[in-house]
């Protein structure tokens, strides 16, 4: 197996889907990226993955959540401390990505929604949509019950639709 | 718009696929370069290196368990294998945990997340000194007073704000807390769920005891007690991942460095002075007093409505606050109703003719989604699982996240001012009065907090933000007029060094925010207290449109509220609930 061509191919067949990944699960463009780099980085330390052709996105997926939640944890310490979280989750309710980005198409639109879901719900939505990984695999990935991923996943499409439908 | 279905949001969140950078792409053909250069070395690593560990292993494997074997002889024989706590030693771990924040100064050193952490603290009152990473800073909990140095401007910012022995020591008392609350659990639930071990440590001449708390979700924490200070010398956590997370030494010295200084900041660093004025802080003050006073029992309604473009108001959200004493319950009504439903109509009826008894009509129809009730320290929410059935929440708030959640207090007053005091001390904030200026119900007192933008860690931006709020002094300082603004271009900031902090990408991203609130409508108690009955606010989001909300309020400090009421468990039934 050449396994720089392996390597290439696999960036090429997987990127985008990892990118939106990434950035539902981290709400940033420029973090979503750096966490592309670096699942791709960390698989260079493991290229025997590049052989396993059809569990090799669960794995990309399930480092790109590793990581982005490895972000979330230092941002949560850096910048969460507890007496500044009441200020932190107002301003955190008002960040928007989608604005960023672009700001009247649909897609971007979701996924700004999808930024303000609480991370628990984020994740498991994310993982499900965008990373393939099924119930059990997210289960066995947050160490919870797949009756508490189900409810997750329900929740966070529930409250996505309400918001959603709010057309704002 | 009609509610869009679960199958249709699945199926467009599928559809969504962004494009990578061709950055990206840049950097990660860069890595797979990389590969090139040692891709032979790469494939045959594996097998190579299987090759030769097979044969050894079943060899390696015997001698393993033979060493095992005499280490576990040793160990049994000499006594310090980690054994289950004894009844006794309960109390001396928590002593010594006491004693820790009891003593003068207590020194901490070594490493937290990753970085180089050292602090001196004080507990009463409170006072801590703290270098951590690029990060040096002093607090005094007994002047509200914040130094924080920043290495990369040279500036060392001093605030007046609030602080807690948490926000200052970056979790490490927050560890010493929540051993004591599994200590506690062990103690009354005995070790199912929490393990808890010890073992004895000689280091030179002297004996050290090792207590490792195991939770039930796998993470330890391990402390180590000098038994003859009876105090903490040590303190480690690991995370269930295995990751140490905080490993520190601790002793107890005499006194502490004097200042911010004696931790090697330089005696010419700029230093930027955010203190509130003294008349500041007595305006603020006031309204604080007042904001307090507000009570202390009453029945009130805030209902939120959407103001439609034919000046009609189409309800949203409803709370029900009940304040008795230092006890809250709320009660949060939420719902999306048909333009043309009965209810809905009913609803508007209502709240256009500022009908009290028929939105307590209407609301009787309903049944809220969730109940909270807070005790001034835990605060408790009831609503109804996915499964329909009743779930309790527990949880301890801090004395802000309180204040924050009572719905009358929060939208008469305004949010509190010490709110932006409290934004971390990497970002600046400045403080002024306003020059009063006339509202249609009197004079009014302002004042103006503005904050630096900066880039919180490596996820988002904190935008630069101003927020100005009036308040009415004969109207027992009510927040009759306020406007806040994010904007990432910020020009209204006076001082553009504090604009340093946003990264030049996201001063291009054309960030704007804007809030404002306004008061319609006073209302007074029958005792005699102000409070807003309709609120105008108005929100804009970048080029979105602007959506303006009509908050209406209803308060009664005569009905007669029942100790069951207040009570968390007097709610036992899913019934009340809306599924």
């Amino acid at each position: 197996m050449d396994v720089r061509k392996a390597f290439e191919e696999a960036y090429l067949a997987h990127k985008d889907r990892l990118l939106t990944l990434a950035l539902a699960l981290t709400g940033d463009r420029n973090t979503a990226e750096d966490v592309v780099h670096d699942v791709f980085a960390s698989l260079i330390k493991e290229t025997r993955r590049l052989s396993h052709r059809n569990s090799l996105f669960a794995f990309l997926a399930v480092c790109a959540r590793n990581r982005a939640y490895d972000l979330y944890r230092k941002t949560k310490r850096e910048n969460l401390r507890p007496v500044e979280m009441a200020t932190f989750q107002r301003n955190a309710a008002r960040y928007d990505p989608a604005q960023q980005v672009a700001e009247n198409e649909e897609k971007e639109v979701l996924l700004g929604l999808v930024s303000r879901l609480p991370q628990g719900l984020r994740e498991v939505l994310s993982l499900r949509i965008w990373g393939d990984l099924t119930f059990e695999e997210i289960a066995r990935l947050q160490k919870i019950a797949k009756s508490t991923v189900h409810a997750h996943y329900r929740q966070a499409l529930e409250k996505l639709r309400i918001e959603f439908a709010k057309g704002e | 718009m009609d509610p869009i279905k679960s199958e249709e949001l699945e199926r467009k969140l599928r559809e969504v696929r962004l494009k990578t950078s061709a950055g990206l792409d840049a950097r990660v053909k860069k890595l797979g370069e990389r590969l090139g250069r040692g891709s032979r070395a790469a494939e045959e690593t594996i097998p190579r290196t299987r090759r030769r560990l097979f044969p050894r292993l079943g060899k390696m494997a015997g001698v393993a368990a033979v060493a095992l074997v005499v280490v576990l002889v040793a160990w049994w024989l000499i006594g310090k294998h980690d054994r289950p706590l004894e009844p006794s030693a309960y109390a001396e771990l928590a002593e010594a945990v006491k004693n820790t924040k009891a003593a003068e100064w207590v020194h901490m050193k070594g490493t937290m997340y990753e970085q180089e952490f050292e602090a001196w603290a004080s507990f009463q009152p409170f006072r801590a000194l703290v270098k951590a990473g690029d990060i040096v800073m002093t607090v005094d909990a007994l002047t509200h007073t914040v130094s924080a140095y920043d290495a990369a401007s040279r500036t060392i910012r001093i605030d007046d704000r609030p602080v807690t022995e948490d926000d200052a020591l970056q979790g490490v008392n927050s560890l010493f807390d929540a051993a004591m609350k599994e200590i506690e659990t062990a103690k009354e639930r005995g070790q199912a769920e929490t393990r808890i071990e010890e073992r004895e440590e000689i280091v030179g001449n002297k004996t050290k005891k090792v207590f490792t708390i195991t939770d039930r979700k796998g993470s330890e924490t391990r402390i180590t007690i000098d038994p003859a200070l009876r105090r903490v010398i040590g303190i480690e956590h690991t995370t269930v991942e295995g990751k140490r997370e905080v490993e520190l030494n601790v002793d107890y010295p005499e006194t502490a460095p004097p200042d911010i200084y004696a931790l090697g900041v330089p005696s010419d660093a700029r230093v930027l002075d955010m203190r509130p004025s003294v008349d500041f802080k007595e305006l603020e003050g006031k309204v604080e007093t007042a904001r307090e006073a507000f009570g202390p029992s009453y029945y009130g309604i805030v209902c939120e409505a959407r103001v439609l473009a034919d000046g009609s108001y189409q309800g949203r959200k409803i709370s029900v606050a009940y304040k008795k004493g230092p006890l809250y319950r709320i009660e949060r009504y939420s719902f999306r109703l048909d333009d043309d439903s009965e209810a809905a109509e009913r609803l508007r009826q209502a709240l256009s003719a500022d009908d009290l008894a028929a939105l307590e009509a209407w609301l009787k129809t309903r049944s809220p989604r969730s109940v909270e009730f807070y005790d001034g320290t835990w605060r408790t929410t009831m609503r109804l699982d996915d499964q329909g059935r009743l779930q309790k929440q527990k949880s301890r708030i801090g004395p802000l996240n309180a204040k924050l959640a009572r719905p009358i207090e929060q939208k008469v007053w305004g949010q509190p001012s010490v709110l932006v005091r409290l934004l971390p001390p990497m970002i600046a904030k400045s403080t002024r009065l306003l020059p009063p200026k006339e509202g249609p119900f009197g004079e009014l007192l302002g004042v103006e907090h503005t904050w630096q933008g900066w880039r919180t860690g490596d996820r988002s931006v904190f935008y630069p933000g101003r927020r100005r709020q009036y308040f009415n002094p004969v109207r027992d300082y009510i927040c009759e007029d306020s406007e806040s603004e994010e904007n990432s271009n910020a020009d209204w900031q006076e001082d553009k060094d504090l604009l340093k902090g946003l990264p030049a990408d996201a001063r291009e991203r054309n960030f704007f925010h804007r809030q404002s609130h306004k008061v319609l409508k006073y209302a007074q108690t029958s005792d005699g207290q102000w409070y807003a009955r309709k609120i105008l606010e108005e929100d804009q989001f970048g080029r979105r449109k602007l959506v303006r909300k009509a908050i209406f309020i209803y308060v009664d400090v005569t009905r007669s509220l029942s100790d069951d009421l207040m009570d968390p468990e007097s709610i036992d039934s899913p019934a009340i609930f809306a599924p």
